[in-house]
Parts: structure tokens; sequence; C-alpha cells
């Protein structure tokens, strides 16, 4: 196990865009733990209005400037961290749970079944998620649980079917026979037999899809239906600075671009973590 | 012990879209015969003869589509829940690839200890009881407990064999299934494995149901041997009866193919002239 894991660490150790990915994840955690603890100005993430020092630009004493309240940016990107890594996360960890469990059971036990949940899964495909999420905040009103259901609800499909696939696949295995001729019940084949053996591809999936969460979660903060203010969450942060464009750029560019790390350090590492697990499915 | 009276077994004929079936498959046809307690029955037949369908059908893993199976004078296609459980842990079985047919992310342990988890009710073991048992069963096919705690991808093709035996052994069956054990195996590791299985047979007191399509492996092992042929069961018999005097046109081709081992008769001439 230890000779497997040596070498699959020096694989990874190979790609430095992985190792970049494994870097930038690790820091977003770093920030996300320490959170409002290492901000330069939390009186500001609190929601400290100084409108003398409003629109200071970048510079050595507000990094990335000040909004149009004189909130310090940088303390508010940095504070912005947590949520938007929670929620991301919270997202894809509901998703795949939902997904795993109905693929399981769709390609495990297949016929009407598996017929019956691939079909509800299609039609959850077809619903747009960003319409699905403002649709469930006019119905259950705005709020990060609430936006989280509603994105986790468009994103379950997608799992259902990778594990689908992956279940119909190892059931068939001889171990999987073995286990039945010995008296196995269906559900400790598939707890035991098929869904410890199928945990690669649903990891290297979750990690991919961290980045799309992030921004997903970011696009319904911008239209106003996520994190509430003030809550800083970059999504919201975005929306609320596209008022002060093109002038007072540093409001909108510094949260955008933790954005766009977030969602590059994901799919790196994610990239990495395929390459790894399930070479199979390089591209 | 084990009777087979008239079974056969038809894939296919499933409705395909509106009009069509798909076409029928006979994998047995007719196939009747009986094994008796103790001995070791040799079931040799060509790729695609029907050969594993038949073990599928002992286990109950498929149904028949005619005729019976008695194991014990009960018929397996009517048990109940609780009959096939207890039938699952009298019947053991050994696969015929040791790299398939062991879980990969199972240690030996595990692997050689669920058997007896799921018959726990019946062996009454606990915990601590089902891993002695394990060490023990590995002692017994060879391997030590040494071994529990690794997984299979350490082992080579003859010991994954040794632990695919040991987990059939667990449940303390007194019938096992052998669907060609050796087959995957280098002829080195085959002979030590027919070996383990002899004395095994000697020590338990097990009826072996051998399958294979090596005549020389079925020869060493079996007392009696069935022939088959697309389905069809084309000789039953002493294995010495049927190797001397094979009563089919298909049986003596079989035994014509046989390689010899003596160099001198081999068809490829000799290699040494002089």
């Amino acid at each position: 196990m230890s000779e497997r894991l040596r070498r699959g660490l020096y694989r990874f150790r190979r790609s430095w865009v992985s190792v970049l990915g494994l870097g930038i994840v690790c820091l977003l955690l770093l920030i996300a733990i320490l959170g409002p603890a290492i901000v330069p100005h939390p009186e500001h993430v609190a929601g400290l209005v100084q409108t003398g020092t409003r629109f200071q630009p970048p510079s050595a004493a507000w990094w990335f400037g000040t909004n149009e309240v004189g909130q310090d940016v940088f303390s508010l990107t940095l504070a912005g961290t947590r949520v938007s890594l929670l929620a991301g996360m919270a997202v894809v960890i509901v998703g795949a749970v939902i997904g795993v469990f109905v693929g399981a059971i769709a390609g495990f036990f297949g016929g009407w079944l598996d017929e019956g949940l691939m079909r509800l899964s299609d039609l959850m495909l077809t619903v747009p998620s960003l319409i699905l999420a403002m649709a469930v905040a006019a119905a259950l009103g705005p709020g990060t649980g609430n936006m989280i259901f509603a994105i986790a609800l468009s994103w379950w499909p997608g799992y259902a079917r990778l594990v689908r696939g992956e279940v119909m696949a190892k059931k068939e295995e001889q171990f999987v026979t073995a286990a039945r001729a010995m008296g196995a019940g269906s559900g400790r084949l598939l707890r035991r037999h098929v869904l410890p053996n199928i945990v690669s591809p649903v990891i290297v999936k979750m990690s991919l899809d961290m980045g799309f969460a992030i921004l997903t979660v970011a696009s319904l903060g911008f239209v106003g239906i996520g994190v509430k203010p003030p809550t800083p969450e970059w999504g919201s942060l975005l929306s609320v600075a596209r008022a002060n464009m093109p002038d007072y750029w540093w409001t909108a560019i510094f949260p955008g671009l933790a954005i766009f790390l977030a969602v590059f350090g994901f799919n790196l590492l994610g990239d990495g973590l395929r390459d790894l697990l399930d070479p199979k499915a390089r591209r | 012990m084990l009777e087979v009276e008239g079974v056969s077994k038809i894939y296919g004929g499933e409705r395909r879209g509106f009009f069509g079936r798909a076409p029928q498959v006979h994998a047995l046809s007719d196939v009747s015969l009986s094994v008796r307690r103790g001995e070791s029955f040799g079931l040799v037949g060509e790729s695609g003869s029907g050969k594993t369908t038949l073990t599928r059908c002992l286990l109950r893993l498929e149904e028949v589509s005619a005729g019976t199976i008695r194991f014990d004078g009960d018929d397996i296609g009517r048990l109940s829940a609780a009959g096939l459980r207890a039938l699952r842990a009298r019947v053991g079985i050994v696969f015929q690839d040791p790299y398939a047919s062991l879980n990969p992310r199972m240690s030996i342990a595990d692997i050689v200890c669920e058997p007896m988890e799921i018959h726990r009710a019946r062996l009454g073991l606990d915990g601590r009881g089902r891993r002695d048992r394990a060490a023990e069963l590995l002692e017994r096919v060879g391997l030590g407990p040494q071994h529990l705690g690794r997984f299979p991808h350490e082992f080579s093709g003859g010991q994954r064999q040794r632990i695919g035996i040991a987990r059939a052994l667990a449940t303390g069956p007194d019938f096992l299934i052998l669907d060609e054990p050796t087959s995957a195996l280098d002829v080195s590791v085959q002979a030590q494995v027919l070996n383990l299985l002899h004395d095994l047979q000697a020590q338990l007191g097990l009826t072996y149901f051998f399958i294979s399509h090596d005549l020389g492996v079925i020869r060493y092992v079996c007392d009696r041997v069935a022939l088959i042929y697309r389905g069809r069961l084309v000789e039953v018999g002493a294995t010495e009866a049927v190797f001397q005097n094979p009563a089919s046109d298909y049986a003596r081709s079989l035994i014509a193919a046989m390689p010899d081992p003596d160099p001198d008769r081999s068809p490829f001439g000799p290699r040494f002239p002089g």
C-alpha cells in the first residue's frame, strides 16, 4: 500500500501544474480556516462604514484599495473565501451524496428502477441550475442554505450518471459474483464490493466540480439570491462593485481574481488527481 | 449428494423492440449427472460448452429453464431464502481467475472472514473467532497469519488461488465447486495447487465438482468424469474407463489431442538429431 502511495506521490509531483493546483487549494483552505483572524481590518468585515477613506486606490496601506463605503477590499476578499469555499464544498458534497445514492441503486438493480431514476435525472439536467436556484429562492426565500440546496438539486445528476456506469461495470466483476455465491445480500455487495471500487472517479469528479460550484455560488451571489450582505462573498462583492466600474476598477477586479484563482486551483488539482487515481479517463 | 436431472438452460428469447425477439441460445440441454459424497467429479468441455453455466445453476446464480438440481435430496430451485443461505454455506466455489475473483480493496483477513460474517448465525463465531479461523485457514492452504493484513495485489497468482481456496473453505462446506482452479496458473504452480486440493480433500472429506478443459488435470484429480459438448453430455463414466475406452467420437478426438509429455513423440520431430 505504502509502495503504491509513494509511486502515486512521485507521479503527482512530476506534473508541476498539479502541484501548483494543490498549492493554491491549500492556500485557499488556510485562508478559509484562519479567515477573520488574519484580515487587517476585521471591523470592515463586520460592516463598519468609513466614508472618509472611500475609493482609495490600491496602495501600501490598502493593498486592494477601498470600496464605496471605505471598507478594505483586501479584508473583504479574504473573509469571503470562507463563505465561497464552504458553499462550494457543501454543494459538491450534497450533490455527490444524492448522486451516488441514486446512481448506485439504478446501476445495481437495473430494470424499471434504473429507467425511472435515470429519466428523473435527465429531467433535472434539462433545468438550468441558475433558473432552478432562482425558482427555489423565490419559493423558499433567499439565503445561503436555500442556495446550496438549489444548486445541489441540479448538481446530482452528473454524479448519478457517472456512478451508474461505474456500478454497472463493477457489478459484473468476478469478485462480486464470488460474494454473491457466498450468499452476500444486495446491501453487502454494494457497500463492501462495488462502492469501494468506484471511489476514485467520484473523488476526481468532486475536485473538478469544486471550481465550477464556487463559480455557480458566486453567480447566484452576483444576481442577488445567494449569500446576503453584509456577509462578504465573492459573487456579491462583484455585484455591488459593478456600479463602480470602470473608474474604481479595484473594487471588482480583486474579488473576481479570487474566483478565478479558486476555479483554476481546483481544476488543476482535479486534473492531477484524475491522472493519479483514474488514468483511463484522461482525454 | 448432488443430482442433476434433465437440466436445460436457454438464454435469450426476451422481447426486443416491438416485433423481434432475441435469438435463443441453448446453453445446456437435458444434462443429467450425479455426484457421490466424497468423490471428485470432473466436468470437461471446451470454451462455451456450458460448464460455467452449469456451475451458476448449481449455486442458483441462474434459474434453470427445465429440469431439477437436487443437493442432498433438496430441490435447490424450490429452496426458501433460509434454505438458499444454508446451501451457500455448504457449497464453496473457487474461481478460475485468481486476479479477478478477490476484491482489490479488501485485506486478506476481510476476504477470508467475509463468508463467516455472512453466515455468522450458522457458525456462531464472533469477530475474534472469525479472525482466528481465518489465520488457521491460511495456514491450512500454505500461507500464514502474517498475510492477514495484506492486500491481494501483493500476492502471486498461486498464492491468490490459495486465498480463494481458504475463502471457499471458510464456512466449513462439504461440497466444493472448482471452476478451472488451475488454468490461469503456471504449470509448476498448478501442481502445487492440485496437491493442496488433494490433501484438503483427504483431510476434510470434501466432495469436489471439478471443471476443466485440461484432460491431464482431470485424469490426475478425478474419480469420475463427464464430457460436455455444446450443452450436451456426451459421455459419463469412471475416469480411467473413459480414458481407456472412450465411447463417443468426441471423447476419442479429445483424448487423441492430449499432448504427450514424451519428447520422442513430439509432432515437432527430434530437436537434437544424433
